[in-house]
């Protein structure tokens, strides 16, 4: 049972997923053979778009123009960033001490479910979803550079770890349900000033992988991701203890130091996706009627036949993506009943998501034997400057964690996105 | 674990399962929708324009406005012919099969409308017979025209008339069709008018296995009729008929779309032409011709109104005619057709009268016809476009078909840039109907088309740009889409009045209808 004490000590303090920027530290007790843990976390978060402005494209509303003006006010020229992403999963240690007949290794299984939508766009391009053309009339619209990737994906997988070595790694089944890409690397939307044409110069690639269906059983795509933690204790010599020599000088652990990576794999996208390669120039100057009165031209405005006249035709042909992996380093320092404060600090940078690298440090709190908290600021990301909470409740048979990567925009209106990140940990 | 799922479940709920009404959100959007260029072709017709020298047009209008069917001269009587045929002797014969048993030769004079024909060919009709007979046997009939030939064969039908009991008769009846035959109407001495000459034949049908008994009790009836009688040509002599031509109208529907205003044109020439290819001599006497307008009519005035016109019989080679053509002109010089005109008729009324053969049968039964011949009147009005038009109004009633949907459409404004080569204005107005189900809703914001710019000899120098404005709000497409019409009225003026002004050929107006939609994004 120690070493089932020892596997879960180990591997607690991640609990939760990659998405939180919190670690927790565990009081684990020894009796436990079996620890299954869960997690979920979901979150929409745009620099520029104020919680007003989302929740009404999300819940539901009227998005007026008084709104769409302050929100567009806010943007930058190029470079915005929106995610909206959803995730949660399963996952059981099991101790033993007969794996690969070496006692120091014990395994897991995870079960995962990640769905993320990221962009990166030009404010043009918010302009012109959002309020048109009409009044950019004889100007340029940049709508790029703008990026675009929305991919939803299961995982089953397979963990090792180390028992002693506080690391732990594994391979995962990735089943592909969706993915569609957009990356415009240009794209230039230009009104005559007369209206007489618009024309769109663009340098644009989509991938879409769908044709199986967008639900939860679709099967677009496969592939695997591995996934590997390594956490290290960080210790200082004891210069309290006056009973060893200088050469035998105790050392004391005062916090952790941990590298993650998640989901470093891909996908290929192998039932029958589309790509789409556009590097050209459309120009629309409307119909040429050659006589106003002959009605044989009253079909002027087909939006199929136009759609058909500018859309490219797609290619059928498989692709392979990177997942949007996930990579941390974090300090955590050891909380004691004689040291209750201490710190945090770590960076973030999750590829192939559209998102700003991010660093985040703050205070750790020992509330109480079985709770504390930690309270730290965010700068990067999908926003700019953030506020971040967490509280954690360790018990002998459950842990459970709540935090929050922006706290202002969870109660408030004025806020930037909302976050929140729920876990639970049962020991048997 | 039951404590995680419920946690799971609720941020979902959170993110997704607060939804409680749609997004929406208004863009407009700009785009080109139509470009074209319209030249005074589009307008009248490129058929209808004639160009001068110096590329000024006329307007040049080439219509038959009256065709005289023919046919009404010959029509034939609708009777039935009824001939019986009986046994010549008094006495009950014993006739074995195979024997003729009647054999009669006779001759029918119709009265054709007072027509005396000697010849005439059929392009269509038909011969409808019915044999009634009470012979107790089966018989074998035909009948016969001799004096009916197609391509030298005499008309002959060959009819098969059942047993009869003696009380109830047996009847065969049928039709024959008569397209391409040739008539000789002169009768068996050549001398007659008129005439067919028809044959009738029975016989006891020689596969009968017995004698047949007949006496004169046991008669064959025979019924013939013509129906949809259609002469392709004809000779003889076609009468000494006074055809009327009540007072009638004619609709002009273009001139009906003008509702106020005045039109000053200069020189205008009538042509009317009447060809006539009927071999008859004829006197035609047009009684009167008037323009109407709502609320005013203006009477042609010239020689001709009223007077009598000779028109002397074509000539012929054969079948071939060498039509008759007669051509009486009218112009702003020997007639008051510029007044006639500018009354801006909606209607043309007249009334004629048409003299077959004046002079009598002066042809000796001379007169002919031939279908491909025809009489007929046609006019050709030259209007040269040189004109001063002062708030000339049309207005018209256009129906729209919106196929697409437009739901998420808020308002829309439909641009047109016009740049205008032609020497006058346009004021263009529209409306669609308001809740009473009247055109009092206007959606034009901005209608006036301003004329090119004139030189002092009233010449275009130079173009001139102008912008209409189309506004539409939700109701007003909502009703647009629910009664599918627009009204349409449209002010012309010239440039330089009271000065007339010339339409070239390069006149044109270069349209660009561009439109601006509010369109309301929707996220259900």
């Amino acid at each position: 049972m120690i070493r089932i004490s020892l596997v879960i000590a180990l591997f607690s303090f991640y609990f939760g997923n990659a998405q939180t920027l919190f670690i927790a530290s565990n009081t684990i007790d020894s009796t436990n053979s079996c620890v299954i843990e869960g997690y979920a976390n979901a979150f929409y978060q745009g620099q520029g778009l104020s919680n007003e402005f989302m929740n009404k494209l999300i819940f539901g509303g009227y998005i007026d123009d008084q709104l769409k003006d302050q929100t567009e006010q806010k943007l930058l020229n190029f470079g915005n960033r929106l995610a909206i992403g959803f995730s949660t999963g399963i996952k059981c240690y099991i101790e033993t001490d007969s794996l690969l007949k070496n006692p120091n290794w014990n395994y897991a299984l995870n079960a995962d479910y990640i769905e993320l939508n990221s962009s990166s766009y030009s404010k043009d391009l918010f302009h012109v979803i959002f309020s048109g053309n009409a009044d950019r009339i004889g100007q340029n619209m940049e709508l790029g550079p703008s990026f675009m990737n929305r991919v939803v994906f299961q995982k089953l997988g397979l963990n090792l770890a180390h028992k002693s070595n506080n690391c732990e790694f594994g391979v995962s089944f990735i089943k592909g349900q969706s993915h569609l890409a957009l990356a415009a690397n240009k794209m230039t939307l230009h009104t005559e000033s007369d209206l007489s044409a618009i024309s769109l110069e663009t340098n644009t690639n989509i991938q879409s992988a769908n044709k199986r269906g967008n639900n939860i059983g679709a099967l677009n795509g496969l592939g695997f991701a591995l996934n590997f933690t390594y956490s290290h204790p960080i210790k200082v010599n004891n210069h309290s203890s006056s009973s060893l020599s200088k050469e035998t000088v105790a050392t004391k652990e005062i916090g952790t130091i941990t590298f993650q990576m998640d989901n470093v794999g891909t996908v290929a996208w192998n039932n029958y996706p589309n790509t789409y390669q556009i590097d050209t120039t459309y120009s629309y100057a409307g119909y040429e009627v050659d006589n106003l009165f002959d009605t044989g031209n009253a079909n002027w405005l087909n939006e199929n036949v136009l759609s058909d006249s500018l859309l490219p035709q797609p290619e059928v042909s498989n692709y392979w993506t990177l997942l949007p992996a996930v990579f941390n380093i974090v300090y955590v320092s050891k909380l004691t009943a004689a040291h209750p404060l201490g710190s945090v600090a770590g960076a973030r940078y999750q590829i192939n998501a559209n998102m700003k690298p991010m660093v985040y440090g703050g205070v750790n709190i020992r509330l109480h034997r079985k709770l504390n908290t930690s309270v730290i600021g965010i700068v990067g990301g999908y926003g700019t400057i953030t506020a971040g909470m967490r509280i954690n409740y360790s018990s002998k048979l459950i842990s459970a964690f709540a935090s929050c990567n922006n706290m202002i925009g969870l109660f408030s209106k004025k806020g930037y996105g909302k976050n929140i990140n729920l876990g639970l940990q049962c020991r048997f | 674990m039951s404590r995680f799922l419920c946690l799971s479940f609720s941020t979902l709920l959170l993110f997704y399962g607060c939804r409680k009404e749609s997004t929406t959100w208004d863009a407009d959007y700009a785009l080109p929708l139509i470009h074209t260029k319209l030249d005074i072709g589009n307008l009248l017709g490129d058929t209808n324009l004639l160009v001068n020298a110096d590329s000024s047009l006329i307007l040049s209008i080439q219509r038959e406005i009256y065709r005289i069917d023919v046919d009404s001269f010959f029509e034939t009587p609708d009777t039935t012919i009824s001939q019986v045929h009986k046994l010549p002797t008094s006495a009950t014969l014993s006739i074995s099969p195979g024997y003729t048993f009647i054999s009669e030769t006779e001759e029918s004079t119709y009265n054709i409308a007072g027509a005396e024909l000697r010849y005439f060919k059929l392009k269509g009709g038909k011969l409808n017979y019915e044999l009634i007979s009470y012979v107790t046997g089966p018989t074998i009939d035909s009948i016969i025209l001799p004096c009916a030939t197609k391509g030298g064969i005499e008309f002959s039908e060959v009819i098969y008339v059942p047993t009869s009991d003696g009380i109830t008769p047996a009847i065969a009846v049928g039709s024959v069709d008569l397209n391409d035959y040739e008539f000789d109407l002169t009768g068996t001495n050549s001398l007659k008018y008129n005439t067919i000459t028809s044959k009738a034949s029975s016989t006891i049908d020689p596969a009968f296995s017995s004698n047949v008994t007949i006496s004169q009790a046991d008669s064959i009836r025979i019924n013939v009729s013509f129906e949809d009688i259609s002469p392709a040509r004809a000779l003889g002599y076609f009468g000494h008929e006074l055809i009327e031509i009540p007072l009638d109208t004619v609709a002009i529907p273009f001139m009906d779309n003008i509702i106020s205003g005045s039109l000053d044109i200069d020189q205008v020439q009538l042509d009317v032409t009447i060809k006539s290819g009927l071999g008859v001599d004829m006197q035609v006497n047009i009684e009167q011709l008037n323009s109407l307008n709502t609320s005013s009519m203006v009477a042609l005035n010239h020689s001709t109104i009223g007077a009598p016109i000779n028109l002397t019989r074509p000539t012929r080679t054969g079948w071939t005619v060498a039509s008759e053509i007669h051509t009486e002109s009218f112009s702003n010089s020997t007639s008051n057709l510029d007044e006639f005109l500018e009354n801006l008729p909606k209607e043309l009324s007249y009334s004629a009268q048409l003299q077959i053969n004046p002079f009598g049968d002066v042809n000796s039964h001379g007169d002919f016809f031939n279908y491909e011949y025809p009489l007929l009147a046609n006019i050709n009005l030259e209007v040269p476009l040189c004109f001063a038009a002062n708030n000339l109004t049309l207005q018209d009633t256009l129906n729209i078909e919106i196929e697409e949907d437009t739901t998420n459409i808020q308002n829309g404004s439909i641009i047109i840039n016009a740049t205008n080569n032609f020497p006058l204005s346009a004021e263009i107005k529209v409306f669609v109907l308001d809740e009473n189900g009247l055109f009092t809703d206007p959606i034009s914001t901005s209608t006036l088309i301003d004329p090119a710019v004139l030189n002092l000899a009233n010449e275009v120098i130079s173009s001139s740009t102008s912008q209409v404005i189309l506004t539409v709000n939700k109701d007003q497409i909502t009703r647009l889409i629910q009664t599918k019409q627009l009204l349409l009225n449209v002010v012309f003026n010239t440039a330089n009045l009271p000065n007339m002004i010339k339409i070239m050929d390069w006149h044109n107006i270069d349209l660009n209808l561009n439109v601006i939609l509010n369109y309301q994004h929707t996220i259900n």
